[in-house]
């Protein structure tokens, strides 16, 4: 797996394996701390990310997680292979965790909105 | 369950399962000392009333 950083974004990419599960987790719970997001949000991060990264894992290629940090919110988007239709229960479970989930040619988004 | 430190949709499948097989057995399933995580998992699938909790494996061998 690769990473790329910058001051407001990060990008970690690499193969959709259930081995690299629990690297996508730790990526997703650095930038939720570096976000500042409160302990049990950064939880409900990881947990969307494994869930997300489960059904990816499902098909073979590469996944990309991609980590946008601005003054009012912090948005992750996933990228992978499959078909992302939002009717795994992963994906039900992230729109349970999450309010502002979307999704768009393949890219799932989740957008946290930052306390001040 | 205690040394689980994270668990999702994919090990809730698996304890399902597992509490299923149990039931057909004749047996029960209780977790013993699950953390914050993995409850929080059970809370948000909306399963959390089929498990049996207890505090720790010999509460669970009691229940």
């Amino acid at each position: 797996m690769s990473t790329q950083q910058t001051p407001a974004s990060a990008r970690l990419e690499g193969p959709a394996t259930a081995e690299h599960a629990s690297v996508v987790r730790r990526f997703v719970a650095s930038l939720g701390q570096i976000a500042g997001l409160p302990p049990d949000l950064t939880e409900d991060l990881k947990l969307a990310a494994s869930e997300l990264f489960g059904d990816f894992v499902a098909s073979e290629g590469n996944t990309v997680v991609t980590a946008t940090t601005t003054a009012n919110d912090l948005t992750v988007r996933f990228e992978g292979p499959g078909l992302i239709d939002g009717k795994t229960v992963g994906f039900a479970v992230v729109e349970a965790l999450f309010h502002d989930v979307s999704v768009s040619d393949g890219v799932i988004s989740l957008r946290i909105p930052l306390s001040a | 369950m205690t040394d689980v430190a994270f668990m999702d949709s994919t090990g809730l499948g698996m304890l399902v399962a597992v509490l299923k097989r149990a039931k057909e057995a004749g047996g029960s399933l209780v977790l013993s000392g699950p953390q914050r995580q993995v409850r929080r998992v059970l809370q948000i699938t909306g399963v959390e009333d089929l498990f049996a909790v207890a505090g720790s494996v010999e509460d669970a061998a009691e229940a």
